[in-house]
């Protein structure tokens, strides 16, 4: 497996993640602490989308142009950047 | 600021103040407070002849956006709401002398309080202080919309003839401005334009009334802060705002910014404004609020990966944008089905 192989590459960004959070977090206090939540956070981002190649909407055409036609789309997208969010909100007021 | 600079610029600080306001003035301390990338502000410990005073210094930051107002602006603002009655910083001064700072700046007077909403809807005893708070928080609100446009204090301010077609031509035109084809906006704007609610009366609107820009201490509102995004427009724009999912930080059904119900809040709006809101145009401002900060989650990862400014905090703005279109998506769905 290559260093520049998507897999390999999401991995290594997961392995990072992991130690910020369960080495450096606790470590620190106050606004390093939401610092260091944040760089979690995006290296996570990072590795999803790199294990969900295709997520943006240039990848889509003809983009459909009505509700039920956009939800499996902006979903999909979700599932990369704040899995669980659609599942969390289901019975909340929009 | 190196420690020279910043002694000099608390001399000079002070040295203006006093000439200001006519009275002997001692900067004892000057130091940043967080938060902010469009604004700085520094809290300064004060003596007014001998008496102590907490204070601030808002200026802008060196990397401003174009659609706030300037600090000159911003201090009439807060001038006309703080004479309104509002719970707002008391302003101080206004400064435009380059000699003193480089950029203008105003003083103002500094409250206790917590402003990150995250930390205040997970406060142990938020079901006790959040109701009452966001009744509150109602009530400032119906003040505020009591300043009926036009105002002559605040002739810069654009006065819009019909405020929610000025919305969504505003946000098409930054959306043209990233070069940027969006199919859940593109949906949303079509139906904003085509629902657009008449607006008989246009207000003096905070623009971005949320937590993060209120200040809470134990409880209660001390403070309501930055003003730089105020504008005349459809009051029920700071109410749907207020009342956008992604102001929840995370507490889902508490509608009103996370600590209380939408009903909570607009049945103590209706009580102290002495209007009856309609809930499909409440619905309707709702989801411009939410296109709104699409556009802006846009705008702010243009900055990063277009422009250059890097930023850990303007890339995952941006990468907010899927679950502002999901929002976007119920909204249209409710909106389309309120009919």
């Amino acid at each position: 497996m290559e260093i520049d192989d998507p897999t390999a590459m999401a991995a290594l960004l997961k392995t990072a993640q992991a130690l910020l959070r369960s080495r450096v977090q606790p470590q620190v206090t106050g606004e390093a602490k939401l610092d260091a939540a944040m760089i979690a956070n995006a290296m996570g981002q990072v590795a999803r989308a790199l294990e969900h190649p295709g997520t943006a909407w240039s990848a889509l055409s003809p983009a459909p142009h009505d509700v039920g036609g956009l939800r499996p789309l902006v979903a999909r997208r979700l599932a990369v950047t704040n899995p669980g969010y659609t599942t969390d909100v289901a019975d909340a007021p929009p | 600021m190196s420690g020279d600079d910043a002694s000099d610029a608390r001399a000079a600080v002070a040295a203006w103040l006093a000439a200001e306001l006519g009275r002997p003035v001692e900067v004892t301390a000057m130091a940043r407070l967080g938060g902010g990338a469009i604004q700085e502000n520094w809290a300064l410990d004060v003596e007014l002849e001998g008496v102590p005073e907490a204070w601030v210094l808002r200026t802008d930051a060196p990397s401003q956006v174009a659609v706030s107002w300037g600090k000159v602006e911003e201090f009439k603002i807060l001038r006309v709401v703080h004479a309104a009655g509002l719970t707002v910083p008391r302003p101080i001064a206004l400064c435009t002398e380059p000699s003193v700072w480089s950029r203008p700046f105003y003083v103002m007077t500094r409250h206790p309080g917590e402003a990150r909403g995250r930390l205040l809807v997970r406060d142990l005893e938020v079901d006790r202080w959040g109701p009452p708070l966001v009744a509150r928080l109602a009530r400032e609100l119906a003040l505020l919309h009591r300043l009926d446009a036009p105002l002559e204090s605040l002739a810069f301010i654009d006065l819009p003839d019909h405020p929610a077609l000025a919305r969504v031509a505003e946000y098409r035109g930054h959306l043209d401005e990233l070069r940027i084809a969006n199919p859940v906006l593109s949906l949303a704007l079509d139906l904003l334009a085509a629902r657009a609610p008449s607006t008989p009366r246009r207000t003096l609107i905070h623009a971005d009334f949320r937590l993060g820009n209120v200040l809470v201490d134990a409880g209660e509102l001390t403070a309501i802060l930055d003003w730089e995004f105020a504008a005349f427009g459809d009051p029920l724009e700071d109410l749907g705002w207020f009342l956008g999912r992604f102001w929840r930080f995370g507490r889902w059904s508490a509608e009103a910014g996370g600590l209380a119900s939408e009903q909570a809040f607009v049945e103590a709006y209706q009580q102290a404004a002495g209007v009856q809101v309609d809930t499909s145009a409440l619905l309707y401002w709702q989801l411009m609020g939410t296109v709104r900060w699409a556009v802006i989650a846009l705008q702010q990862a243009a900055r990063h990966f277009v422009d250059g400014e890097l930023s850990l905090e303007l890339a995952l703005t941006g990468a907010v944008l899927p679950q502002l279109e999901w929002d976007i998506l119920d909204l249209v769905e409710a909106l389309d089905g309120d009919r």
